[in-house]
């Protein structure tokens, strides 16, 4: 859209007059001044605090003039979703300013060549004529939860239980925290008296993650604990997210739409792809906390640079060595397989793989098997289906019917399940054991290959799980994440967390 | 009375998943970068094609360009490095894809010319971005030959 530039109002095309010159917005400017006996629109404000909406999100909701009479009350404010300065793009809604991301054409609506943005581009198109929406006016006092602000009533383990009390000092002392918490430690309930102290201080809280399947479980969960507070779920096609909640669990690609929105911002899996790669993604996250919130890390395998910080003292830390159920993590054995690949060429299972799938499917123990590639997992796929009758399916990230097979495993009615590194997260199947083949492949990284380990034994009732990792040879990787799951384990016999051994067992 | 006006029409390819998805991307994300995959095959079609003297493209209504921001028929020709002329204009109608096939056969023809190039024994080539029922080239063609255009054939990206 293009304005006529009254500084330090902008008029939008429609109220102008014929003979003023239209231009776009190409600047953010001091804030108009506040008219505060203007009759402001509440939802309009629930709408737009926190947030950097595109004008062409807020037009779906609103109309025009009623963003005008808000822009000349003092009460909202423009400024451009695209900055060029120098002829160098910027995007200010998801901050990249890598020029292969950014593309120019002649534009019907400015009237003028017209850059956009590639990056965001998911999320609506912004654009040199595309200004960003921001409310500038009495931000909405949070409402506090009525109490209990927590209704959960079940107990932490020792372990959450420290995590818990970490979390709680952080957000109080408004400092940073790495929760490096094992696969299984049961992190969501680590976060319930942290979030509850939040919402009685009337703090907003987020919860990031970088998977939707996250923000799919966490939702109902946070909802249930805290009933009287509202939750928002936001994701790629969600439905409410234009609400402004006290809790809110998005994924980090919909921070894009926050600034300066979040007292309390817990990022969850910050190693996980694609935040882990995406700096526009990270600094997603800082622009959408307040400047002074507190910031916490919640991870079963940091990497190296948050390792590294921890290390120097740069970020408090509390390692949650323990699962919940207080028993230790399975270690993986690594098993040698020789050239599986040659052998799957000749349509045939390698023996060992086979070896260990039989004995299972044989004992009724749910399996999953990880595949570092798709034509090698459909290979194996039609192999195993020859030559037994037992159930089997394969899930990968392009698959439609990816959600029904992994609900399929979970009800016990696939006794196989063959997988890409898609399900090293998040998947929780009763009982299951885990092979890795090609555990030597560059795509199992020593924080997959800790994730995938961490797929076993989660269950309390079936806390032991067998974990094999079949390699052509050992990899640093496979050293690493052995060493670490170790470490993991030393760390909580130290402290007191396992379960010791009962008499006669 | 629009049989017969349109001699022949091409298409590169057929509209599956894959042409689905370029297309949404395209026309409603608005990312016009998505034009310039198509630019290599349009080049090599066009030369197959029957010799002609104009390209035109087919035209957005006002209301719907303004949405758009452009025309992706334009976008297809300008990222393909192809000279064209502007000579129909379009009413904004109801959103095709909210009509039924048969509705969408029987619309009225929506285009008007407006170029004030000589058309009269010219030999025209329609670009559009998808060949759905026809009927939106057969009405510029209908408008093109009414204006005594010697040959109008057209070619799409989809069918
Ligand atoms: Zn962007
Ligand atoms: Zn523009």
């Amino acid at each position: 859209m293009r304005f006529v530039d009254q500084s330090p109002y902008w008029i939008p095309q429609d109220f102008a007059h014929e003979n003023h010159r239209l231009t776009r917005i190409s600047e953010t400017r001091e804030l108009p001044p506040l008219n505060i006996d203007f009759p402001f629109s509440e939802s309009l404000r629930s709408l737009l605090s926190g947030r950097q909406l595109l004008l062409d999100e807020v037009t779906t909701l609103y109309p025009l003039d009623v963003i005008h009479q808000h822009h000349l009350a003092g009460f909202i404010t423009y400024e451009p979703s695209i900055l060029s300065s120098n002829s160098k793009p910027r995007c200010l809604r998801c901050h990249q300013q890598d020029p292969t991301l950014f593309f120019s054409h002649p534009c019907a609506r400015c009237k003028e060549e017209c850059t956009y943005c590639r990056k965001c581009i998911n999320m609506g198109k912004a654009s040199s004529c595309t200004p960003i929406v921001l409310w500038c006016g009495p931000e909405a006092p949070l409402s506090l939860p009525t109490e209990p602000i927590l209704s959960w009533e079940g107990t932490l383990s020792k372990p959450q239980h420290e995590a818990s009390m970490n979390l709680v000092a952080a957000i109080k002392n408004k400092t940073s925290l790495l929760i490096w918490a094992v696969c299984g430690a049961g992190k969501t309930e680590m976060l319930f008296s942290g979030i509850e102290y939040a919402l009685s201080k009337r703090l907003r809280v987020c919860i990031a993650t970088p998977r939707t399947d996250v923000v799919l479980e966490l939702v109902p969960r946070l909802k249930q604990a805290f009933s009287s507070s509202t939750v928002a779920g936001l994701y790629g096609g969600s439905e409410d997210r234009f609400g402004s909640a006290m809790i809110t669990i998005s994924t980090t690609h919909q921070l894009y739409r926050y600034r300066h929105a979040f007292d309390v911002m817990i990022v969850d899996e910050v190693d996980a792809f694609p935040y882990s790669m995406d700096e526009s993604l990270q600094k997603a996250v800082e622009h959408s906390r307040k400047k002074d919130a507190t910031l916490i890390y919640l991870s079963a395998t940091p990497n190296k640079s948050i390792q590294a910080a921890a290390k120097r003292g740069e970020l408090p830390m509390v390692a949650i060595s323990a699962r919940y159920h207080a028993h230790p993590l399975p270690e993986p054995v690594p098993k040698w397989i020789g050239n599986w690949k040659k052998s799957i060429d000749r349509k045939r299972i390698p023996i060992p793989l086979q070896k260990w799938i039989i004995h299972r499917l044989t004992n009724q123990i749910p399996i999953l098997v990880f595949v570092p590639n798709i034509p090698y997992m459909e290979r194996l796929e039609k192999l195993l289906s020859t030559s037994t009758t037992a159930k089997i399916a394969a899930v990968h990230a392009e698959d439609p019917g990816r959600k029904e097979r992994v609900q399929q495993m979970r009800d016990n009615q696939l006794a196989l399940l063959l997988t890409t590194t898609i399900l090293e997260r998040g998947v929780t199947f009763k009982g299951v054991e885990v092979a890795v083949l090609g555990a030597e492949e560059e795509i199992f990284t020593e924080s997959a290959l800790v994730q995938i380990a961490g797929r076993a034994g989660r269950n309390k009732d079936f806390p032991k799980g067998n974990v094999t990792f079949f390699h052509h040879g050992y990899t640093k990787a496979i050293l690493e994440a052995q060493a670490h799951i170790r470490q993991m384990n030393l760390d909580a016999k130290k402290k007191g967390w396992l379960l010791t051994a009962k008499k006669g067992t | 009375m629009y049989h017969n006006v349109l001699d022949q029409n091409r298409s590169l390819y057929m509209y599956n998943e894959a042409l689905k998805e370029l297309i949404k991307r395209l026309k409603y994300q608005r990312d016009w970068k998505i034009a310039s995959c198509f630019a290599d095959e349009m080049n090599k079609m066009i030369r197959e094609f029957p010799a002609y003297d104009l390209i035109v493209p087919i035209p957005l209504g006002n209301r719907r360009l303004h949405e758009r921001g452009f025309n992706q028929t334009e976008a297809l020709l300008y990222e393909a490095n192809l000279p064209f002329t502007s000579l129909l204009a379009r009413k904004d109608g109801e959103k095709q894809s909210k009509k039924s096939k048969k509705e969408r056969i029987h619309t009225e023809n929506p285009f008007s010319l407006v170029g004030k190039e000589e058309l009269p024994g010219k030999k025209i080539l329609l670009i559009d971005d998808l060949y759905t029922t026809g009927t939106t080239l057969r009405h510029a063609a209908y408008t093109l030959k009414n204006a005594e255009a010697k040959a109008v054939n057209s070619m799409t990206i989809g069918r």
